[in-house]
């Protein structure tokens, strides 16, 4: 969709609150002056370096015209947001991938549009015979419908296939992500063919053409997935195996992804979980809680794509289900911290749909969280992983699964250690790097320790000892 | 079928290339899932359900015996305040802090915690001042990390033991010359928590250096009957740069009541924005030692702010 979504300058300054906007817009709509600047078909946004020590942030929603920016400005649209759409007219912004401020902003605003379509939807469906949105509308084409604010202005004319009714939009993306995980499946197959010591495995444009084409897919979830197979390859002697354990994982999400429809609702809307579509917070807010108190477990982070991924675990004190809250934020930018480790909080929890109740959301908070001395409820380390077993049999995907037991850090051959208890032992992943203070935690008495189980081991993130909280 | 024999195979074929190995024939409990004709597909397939079979059914590991425990630490452990605080050292880097909170913990008969032991022994290991006070406070735990992460190490540990090789079980190295100071006796245990500024376990460590070269100079600041001024009138005379060493050094031997008052006057220093990551740098230090110095204070005599 090269020149832009038919958007021109004159339709840019008629947004200007004033005439002095619109001069002093002009002024910044110099390509110099901004850094990162880039556009999809949803929005426009860039940094704007010119003046402040700190530069603005400013981002665009090109359907349903709203602005943003960090200047202190207090006009709407103020002139950085102009200058930015006077370049974004001029052809000087090129298409990119999302800065992470822009995309969390965006995703926000898709997302509350969302929402407030199925809520009229739901509306309309007691009035008469409209359908509703699909399932799993994912949210950014139903946001993307411009047909809720009709009466609003919209910047230049129809841009592209955003007019269509939601279904239509919903039937084409699910072709785009069918495509693309055919031909993952091919490049799969491929990788398996040529063999995994074949050199191109360890070129970085072999995994590139795939992530590109999984996004192009819309299948943001797989591409993350598919890159941090990549970043496996020759990492030790085992590679190998890990490689082709992950590859076969890829097999199955594409595979499934390709026929969700035929499978039963809550494998697919696991599987459509774990291809990328997302699920709008609303509606995941709808579905009938969970009321528990709720122990704060521990939390880890990744970065992805400039973005931060935190996941805080919470287990219930009654129910001992696990719960996986997920948080994101632009890479150098803060979360928030309202789910503190080494607290307690009654709180209602709603489960993403999915077959494993894991991911889910906070809803209506019964209490503050507060200071949870003892931590929660340790269970064997046998049981614990035979739990962590049927999570895994529920979706074969699942990269991390909580576990919480009562263990000892002990040495075995070879320089590493495991946690044990009397009912067994677990290998501490090899990423982790601070076992000479889970040794010395659990060289008296044993001390429970909550982390994450996976393909590498046992990540412990936090324990409990002397009546604290300890954050490893 | 074993299921480890079966993935070691679709390993070796995967590795080389169904182009190049063929695909061992499945077993029977595996035929189902490879229905594709084309070898690659069929080994993906095979793959899966193994991988599946393997993660969902791991086993845990048989139990291992346990290290022996170091000997019992009878002292109470530090405060949680305590705790957070020696983390907030750590992560900042000082000595001169280390040191202080080592002395405190010690005057209130505090044991190390546990998980921050590793890193105050690590930080304090080859420091004439620190490693000592760091064994005393880690208690028998310190011969304990030794022997379990470095068995090579000559160091405190052996000296320890060596030189106090008697009639105590050995493992515990409980004799380095300073453990009296983590034991004080019920009388001078209080009496140090009560007057945590008079008291004030690092003042014999004040670096007389940084005295003079404040006091040196032009103007002769430390003279000043404050020393919060005696700094506000360093950055007024546009020196702070030059004098940044004395400053800090200042800053880590001020008595704890006018640490805040210090930091509040640090940061209502208007512009000069050259100087701004060092007002920065000295209030957060000063706030960190003011924080240190209330956490080993009893809450009725946190230290009190001149108005």
């Amino acid at each position: 969709m090269s020149p832009p979504a038919g958007i021109s300058a004159g339709d840019v300054l008629a947004l200007a609150p004033d005439e002095a906007a619109a001069r002093a817009a002009r002024a910044t709509a110099v390509p110099s002056s901004w850094s990162a600047a880039g556009r999809d078909d949803a929005g426009a946004w860039g940094r704007y370096i010119a003046t402040a020590a700190e530069p603005y942030e400013v981002a665009v929603d090109l359907r349903d015209p709203a602005f943003r920016c960090s200047c202190p400005s207090r006009k709407v649209p103020c002139k950085h947001t102009l200058g930015l759409l006077l370049l974004v007219a001029a052809g000087e912004v090129p298409e990119a991938r999302r800065l992470g401020f822009a995309h969390r902003w965006l995703m926000e605003r898709a997302e509350r549009a969302a929402s407030a379509a199925a809520r009229r939807a739901a509306r309309t469906d007691r009035d008469g015979p409209v359908a509703g949105p699909p399932a799993h509308a994912e949210a950014a084409p139903a946001g993307a419908d411009g047909a809720q604010t009709p009466a609003r202005r919209r910047i230049g004319a129809g841009s592209g296939g955003d007019t269509g009714p939601p279904n239509r939009r919903a039937m084409e993306r699910a072709a785009r992500v069918r495509a693309g995980l055919e031909e993952l499946d091919r490049w799969l197959a491929d990788r398996v063919r040529a063999g995994l010591a074949a050199p191109e495995l360890a070129e970085p444009a072999t995994w590139q053409r795939a992530v590109a084409r999984l996004v192009d897919a819309q299948c943001g979830g797989l591409a993350n997935r598919v890159l941090r197979v990549a970043g496996r390859v020759g990492t030790d002697e085992r590679w190998h195996d890990q490689v082709l354990a992950e590859l076969a994982v890829l097999h199955v999400l594409a595979s499934a992804g390709g026929r969700a429809g035929e499978l039963e609702l809550a494998l697919a809307d696991a599987v459509r979980g774990a291809v990328g579509y997302t699920v709008a917070r609303d509606d995941v807010l709808a579905g009938v809680p969970v009321t528990d108190c709720w122990h704060v477990c521990g939390r880890s982070e990744t970065e992805e794509n400039r973005v931060v991924v935190r996941r805080t675990w919470l287990r219930g004190a009654h129910s001992l289900a696990w719960a996986l809250v997920l948080s994101f934020a632009a890479f150098g930018e803060s979360l928030t911290d309202d789910l503190p480790s080494g607290t307690v909080l009654d709180a209602d929890l709603h489960w993403y749909p999915a077959r494993l109740r894991l991911r889910a959301l906070v809803g209506t908070m019964y209490s503050d969280p507060r200071a949870d001395p003892h931590g929660p409820p340790p269970g064997s380390i046998e049981s614990s992983l035979a739990e962590a077993g049927r999570m895994i049999a529920a979706e074969p995907w699942l990269e991390r699964a909580p576990l919480c037991v009562t263990g000892c850090a002990a040495p075995v051959a070879g320089g590493r250690w495991v946690l044990t208890d009397d009912t067994g032992s677990l290998p501490l992943a090899l990423g982790f790097r601070r076992v000479p203070e889970l040794a010395a935690l659990t060289a008296t008495d044993p001390v429970v320790v909550a982390g994450e189980w996976s393909a590498d081991g046992f990540l412990p993130l936090t324990a409990w000892a002397e009546g604290r909280l300890v954050v490893l | 079928m074993n299921v480890d024999d079966e993935w070691a195979a679709l390993v070796t074929t995967a590795v080389l290339g169904t182009d190049r190995r063929s695909l061992p024939e499945a077993p029977p409990e595996l035929a189902a899932w490879s229905s594709s004709p084309d070898p690659a597909v069929a080994l993906l397939d095979r793959a899966a359900a193994l991988v599946t079979a393997r993660r969902a059914g791991a086993r845990p590991l048989p139990s291992v015996p346990r290290l022996r425990p170091p000997e019992t630490d009878a002292r109470p452990p530090c405060s949680p305040t305590a705790a957070r605080i020696l983390g907030r050292i750590l992560g900042r880097g000082e000595r001169e802090l280390l040191g202080e909170w080592l002395a405190r913990a010690a005057g209130r008969g505090w044991r190390l915690p546990a998980e921050h032991a590793p890193a105050v022994l690590h930080r304090a290991a080859g420091d004439p001042k620190l490693d000592a006070p760091a064994r005393a406070a880690a208690g028998p735990l310190a011969a304990w990390l030794d022997a379990a992460f470095e068995p090579d190490r000559p160091a405190a540990g052996a000296r320890a033991t060596g030189g106090a090789d008697q009639t105590a079980p050995s493992a515990a190295p409980a004799a380095t010359p300073s453990t009296t100071l983590a034991r004080p006796t019920p009388a001078a245990a209080p009496a140090a928590a009560n007057e945590p500024a008079a008291a004030d376990p690092t003042a014999m460590d004040a670096p007389e250096a940084a005295k003079t070269s404040l006091a040196g100079g032009s103007s002769s600041v430390l003279n000043s009957r404050d020393p919060v001024e005696a700094i506000v009138e360093v950055f007024a005379s546009g020196r702070a740069g030059a004098l940044r060493g004395s400053l800090r050094a200042a800053v880590l031997t001020m008595a704890p009541a006018d640490l805040l008052r210090l930091a509040g006057a640090l940061d209502g220093i208007p512009g000069q924005p050259l100087t701004a990551p060092l007002r920065r740098e000295l209030a957060d230090l000063a706030r960190v030692r003011y924080d240190l110095a209330a956490a080993f204070t009893p809450e009725d005599e946190a230290p009190q702010t001149k108005s």
